[in-house]
């Protein structure tokens, strides 16, 4: 495993870590006691069901909930989760009138960072960064979201569906993306509904089960993932199946 | 004077009569390429236009009726003849998906500028409103009347919340992110006021009396921008909030309650907005 490096950050070694992470809406507990780790030049994928806790998890990780327990941050480290680690949302919005390519520079000049000549990278993701970013496609705008963190080389990066409305083209490409980001040391922390795309680039993963950390699977371990998930999520309904078919 | 008043007046000129009709089916036209539901609708109602014609005509009868009332036959007429055909005018987002922008004069990191502006074709405004106001300098209210229709492209540019991930992108810390915001947003306003404070200070408010106006604008433009914060990301009620300041900046001296109220937002917002933001990106 390569470790991270970049000319504007100290070589990162740390991770990022959920340490007994609780948060409630109202009465209602989203998460419970969640533990994870996403650790530099690996893929982590979260799993779940819809309302398992998945973006919530991710929101309190970035600093976008606010009123958890826990601890949430980089270990080792004295950086904020914020200022390394770049974050694609399930559906990304877009400021009106504000074109793709100036979506991306506010990106960077956001952070004082200096906007590179996109031609390089939008040579790989096709998008049409003149026109109005709130008119893109589904699938446009997910890849717009990821090309403001692409060009940003973050040590880490959290991203919240990423394949969801890309075609089969965008797909494929993004799964050759991460995984030259993670050999080049970047930490990804990633959730998908297509499982066989997740254990098909992750190193580790985390199935997360009514706000807690079910189980946590190495890579070794994913051919018993899928069978476990079902028995997980749909136990009752398997026994039904099964007597129907 | 209000629109109602207006339209009275209107009605009985021979003239301004037929503006009636147009200016009414022109807004119509507006809002209805921004109906948000036209796609609900192509989907679910194929024969839906025949729809909207009817109450397009229905929502200009109070004026058909004023129009009639004034003796304006031919007016009311018009009306009721545009306002349903603007049933049929395809919707704004339709010739909009696929064209390609202009680069904005403004930076990318001023996301309320380079957007506003387009929004209020303010590029365009801008320079038409220097150059009445350079025509009618001798007046010395040319340029305050310019400065007043100018802050009110700038309030319009303050009228969006942006998405959380914008905000959780550029707040290291909510007040960083709030002097950045300000930074930008009054380092354009005064460098696009300038022109007019220019003309001011030309007239008989000399320098002096100009600085007084220069500081009361800006602190507006502040303002807006902590009312902003203060209610993100509840468009409505930041909008009214705005409003409500500019009023009561405007009617200073009507009342002696007006300049607490203002000194209270003054002093409020500020405060407001830093703790809004907290809630929402934590301290960064």
């Amino acid at each position: 495993m390569r470790l991270y490096k970049s000319p504007e950050y100290p070589v990162i070694t740390a991770m990022l870590e959920v340490l007994d992470l609780h948060k409630a809406y109202g009465r209602h507990e989203v998460l419970r006691g969640v533990n994870l780790a996403v650790r530099p030049g690996t893929i982590h994928a979260l799993v779940g069901a819809n309302g398992a806790g998945k973006t919530t998890l991710i929101n309190c990780l970035y600093g976008l909930e606010t009123g958890f327990t826990g601890t949430v941050g980089v270990a080792g480290a004295g950086a904020r989760v914020r200022e390394i680690t770049g974050l694609v949302l399930y559906e990304p919005y877009f400021y009106p009138r504000l074109t793709g390519r100036e979506y991306v520079e506010f990106c960077l000049q956001a952070r004082r960072r200096p906007v590179p000549d996109l031609r390089a990278w939008n040579q790989l993701l096709d998008l049409p960064l003149d026109q109005y970013a709130d008119e893109y496609s589904a699938g446009m705008k997910k890849k717009l979201a990821l090309l403001a963190v692409l060009v940003q080389d973050f040590a880490y990066l959290i991203l919240d569906e990423p394949f969801n409305g890309l075609d089969l083209e965008a797909n494929l490409l993004l799964k050759e993306i991460l995984k030259r980001l993670r050999d080049r040391g970047t930490g990804l922390l990633l959730t998908s509904h297509i499982l066989s795309t997740l254990t098909e680039v992750a190193d580790e993963a985390s199935v997360l089960v009514g706000g807690q950390v079910q189980r946590h699977y190495l890579a070794a371990e994913f051919g018993t993932l899928e069978a476990d998930l079902l028995a997980a999520l749909h136990g009752e309904k398997l026994t039904q199946l099964r007597t129907l078919l | 004077m209000s629109l109602g008043q207006a339209l009275a007046v209107a009605t009985k000129h021979p003239w301004w009569q037929w503006a009636v009709p147009v200016v009414v089916a022109w807004s119509l036209l507006g809002a209805h390429r921004q109906r948000a539901d036209y796609r609900f609708l192509a989907t679910t109602a194929p024969g839906f236009r025949g729809w909207l014609a009817w109450e397009y005509a229905l929502l200009t009868l109070p004026i058909t009726g004023v129009l009639l009332a004034g003796l304006a036959y031919g007016a009311a007429g018009l009306l009721l003849v545009l306002a349903p055909l603007v049933a049929w005018a395809p919707p704004a987002g339709e010739d909009r998906a696929s064209r390609h922008r202009w680069r904005s004069p403004f930076r990318s990191e001023a996301f309320e500028w380079v957007s506003g502006m387009r929004a209020t074709k303010g590029l365009l405004v801008w320079p038409l409103l220097v150059g009445l106001a350079v025509w009618q300098r001798a007046s010395p209210l040319a340029p305050v009347a310019a400065l007043l229709v100018w802050l009110l492209v700038v309030l319009a540019c303050y009228g969006t919340a942006e998405p959380v991930a914008m905000l959780a992108v550029a707040a290291r810390s909510p007040t960083q992110f709030l002097r950045r915001r300000l930074q930008l947003g009054l380092g354009y306003a005064a460098a696009t006021a300038a022109p007019f404070w220019g003309l001011l200070a030309s007239g008989p408010a000399g320098w002096g009396g100009t600085l007084a106006v220069a500081v009361a604008w800006l602190a507006l433009v502040a303002l807006f921008i902590f009312t902003k914060y203060a209610f993100y990301p509840h468009e409505t009620h930041f909008r009214l909030t705005q409003g409500l300041i500019l009023g009561v900046a405007l009617l200073l001296l009507g009342h002696p309650l007006y300049p607490v109220l203002l000194l209270v937002a003054a002093v409020g917002l500020p405060w407001q907005s830093r703790r809004r933001l907290r809630e929402i990106v934590g301290d960064g």
